[in-house]
């Protein structure tokens, strides 16, 4: 998905099929129904200090008169705003909401944000750093997984033997 | 490895547009110092039938079309 180190914003934009391709442009090729837009996508090169100035909004907060105690992190939704290529797209007064309904998270390197096989129903916005996707090695034939549906529209979780040998 | 994903890009989102990834399908691990924004899909939900409501179209599809674009793009 990234390739070099350069920061790259993605934009997609829905065109219907009448739409002369622009050459610049990869196009999502998927079935569909004939009068469905088709996804074009287009590669976006970020300036190299991106991350920083978005960084520049971050502030810690502390007690003035106390040494110790607790502190917190404030974000400066201004700078999000100028800098961010998707949140700078919406106005500044979603972009405030969004991150009142928001949980910040950071992570350290090596840190996992969620694991494969887990259900977790948060939906995540990079605002600065880079994560891997990965499938764990460990993750092995016979740790796989599958979904059937069941009678009741819901999903069943069971393991890859299982469906072996209920397959036989 | 299957991807890397910077600045610009969504995690998770295709809990949102399919209903068989409703468990994650691979992990996510920082390679490098990060920060994100995490919603639920729920909240997220409350806050598009807001911005509609509110007559705020223009935001509403660009949250959709982004989220939208970037699970296709993964697919």
């Amino acid at each position: 998905m990234q390739k070099n180190n350069i920061p790259l914003a993605y934009r997609s934009i829905n065109k219907f099929n009448s739409t002369a391709r622009s050459n610049t442009s990869r196009v999502i090729e998927a079935p569909a129904h004939p009068n469905d837009p088709e996804l074009l996508c287009t590669e976006k090169v970020l300036p190299q200090n991106i991350e920083e100035e978005i960084k520049d909004g971050f502030f810690e907060l502390k007690q003035k008169f106390k040494e110790a105690g607790p502190s917190s992190i404030y974000i400066s939704h201004v700078v999000l705003h100028e800098k961010h290529p998707i949140l700078k797209k919406i106005e500044v007064e979603t972009l405030k909401k969004l991150l009142l309904e928001s949980s910040v998270i950071y992570l350290s390197v090596g840190q996992i944000l969620y694991r494969q096989g887990v259900q977790d129903a948060f939906v995540y916005i990079i605002l600065f750093g880079k994560l891997l996707l990965q499938v764990p090695a460990s993750y092995s034939k016979k740790e796989q997984q599958s979904y059937i549906p069941s009678a009741n529209g819901t999903q069943d979780l069971i393991d890859q033997e299982d469906l072996e040998s209920l397959q036989n | 490895m299957i991807g890397k994903v910077n600045i610009g890009w969504t995690l998770g989102e295709e809990i949102l547009f399919d209903r068989n990834m409703q468990i994650r399908k691979e992990m996510a691990v920082a390679e490098t110092e990060s920060c994100l924004i995490g919603i639920n899909k729920a909240q997220l939900a409350i806050m598009q039938k807001g911005l509609l409501e509110s007559g705020n179209e223009k935001d509403y599809f660009v949250i959709e079309s982004i989220l939208k674009g970037n699970y296709l793009i993964k697919d």
